[in-house]
């Protein structure tokens, strides 16, 4: 993974209206109208970028919260990621 | 001849007769009218393939050999009844789509269900037309548990938890399941002539204030051999609770509307959502799995 892409900031779209329920985190586009379902590590990382973070600093954060590689959690990360930016869930800066 | 109402948590002030409902006396604090207006030109914009109309905040919805009504400001309920029909068909479709076009205008969330009052919690059943929710609640009802609500149930939203409202003493039921019920057809009126369901009134009842939602069973009849029940979670409950609103397409673009995705996750949060997959004729096996999912709430 190339550290460009790993040093890429993000922050979170502040339109988004979000609850909690079961474990999982419900949300809504409002632009848009949709509603999306977040699983356990898009919400932690939904919930990690309350602060605008690069990936890196996420993945860092999730390597002392899960019991996981690095290498895992950044093929992981980086997927969610992408699939958080195509549902406009979050925001490249 | 007006009348005045209490039903749904508001004060009705009506030109129609709605025995349906508790009577309460004159008042000038009325949130809700229902008049007779000429409803004519309203109607001319209808278009010939369509039912109803949404314009602004105001809904026209046109019931064939039954009549015209217009619900608009959240408060006004008009009606003209065409040449012909009678009070019992006006007042079907005034308590049915007409109310739950209020409701919507309103900001209210109704959802088709109907709602029991159990252990200090009020429980739902939904489900689709025919699926047992008022069969369900009318033998909670025999055993001695207070009926909410029935068909129509009404949720509001305080401090972010749902709440049931007290909607009015009636329970509708088909012929087959007042027969099971052990009730007689003859004690009990005809919705609307030519169709087998009748309104059941309830003796006891009370319009008290909305009581806080407990937990939602969806009832869904299935050729299984024993009546099963098993928790549906997450995104599951938002989409059964959308795919239970009543009259949703009053609303435009209703799943677009913030206020509406924080009252279906507010429910979702709150409460425990069940699916009873239930066999014919199981009425008491649904009330025992009620029951024992309603205890492990408790803890």
């Amino acid at each position: 993974m190339s550290n460009s892409v790993l040093s890429v900031q993000y922050k979170r779209n502040e339109e988004i209206v979000s609850t909690e329920m079961d474990d999982s985190l419900m949300m809504m586009s409002v632009e848009e109208g949709k509603y999306f379902e977040l699983n356990i590590i898009s919400k932690r990382i939904w919930e990690i970028l309350e602060f605008e973070k690069s990936i890196e600093e996420v993945i860092n954060q999730l390597l002392l919260e899960f019991d996981i590689s690095r290498e895992v959690c950044t093929k992981d990360v980086v997927n969610h990621f992408e699939e958080l930016e195509t549902k406009k869930i979050i925001f490249r800066l | 001849m007006s009348f005045f109402y209490q039903a749904f948590g508001l004060i009705i002030n009506s030109e129609i007769e709605i025995p349906e409902f508790i009577g309460i006396d004159d008042t000038l604090d009325v949130d809700v009218v229902i008049r007779f207006t000429n409803l004519e030109k309203k109607s001319s914009i209808l278009r010939p393939d369509e039912w109803f109309y949404i314009l602004d905040d105001e809904i026209y919805f046109e019931i064939e050999k039954v009549g015209r009504f217009f619900i608009k400001e959240s408060s006004f309920i008009e009606v003209d009844p065409f040449d012909g029909t009678d009070q019992d068909n006006i007042r079907l479709f005034l308590l049915g789509s007409g109310f739950g076009a209020l409701f919507h205008q309103r900001g209210f969330l109704p959802i088709h269900a109907s709602a029991v009052e159990i252990g200090g919690k009020a429980i739902l059943f939904a489900g689709d037309s025919g699926a047992g929710k008022s069969t369900t609640s009318y033998s909670f009802y025999k055993k001695g548990y207070r009926i909410i609500s029935d068909d129509i149930s009404v949720i509001e939203l305080r401090n972010k938890k749902p709440y049931v409202i007290s909607a009015y003493p009636q329970v509708k039921l088909w012929d087959d399941a007042i027969d099971k019920l052990g009730l007689k057809r003859e004690n009990h009126r005809k919705l609307r002539k030519g169709e087998e369901k009748y309104g059941v009134k309830l003796p006891y009842f009370n319009l008290e204030d909305p009581i806080e939602l407990g937990s939602v069973f969806f009832l869904k009849p299935s050729k299984v051999s024993k009546t099963n029940v098993f928790e549906i979670k997450s995104f599951e409950k938002v989409i059964q609770i959308q795919k239970n609103i009543y009259r949703s397409y009053f609303k435009k673009n209703i799943l677009e509307n913030v206020d509406v995705f924080k009252k279906i996750t507010a429910i979702g949060a709150s409460v425990r959502f069940y699916e009873i997959e239930r066999k014919e004729n199981s009425v008491d096996e649904v009330l025992n799995l009620v029951k024992s999912k309603i205890n492990v709430n408790k803890i």
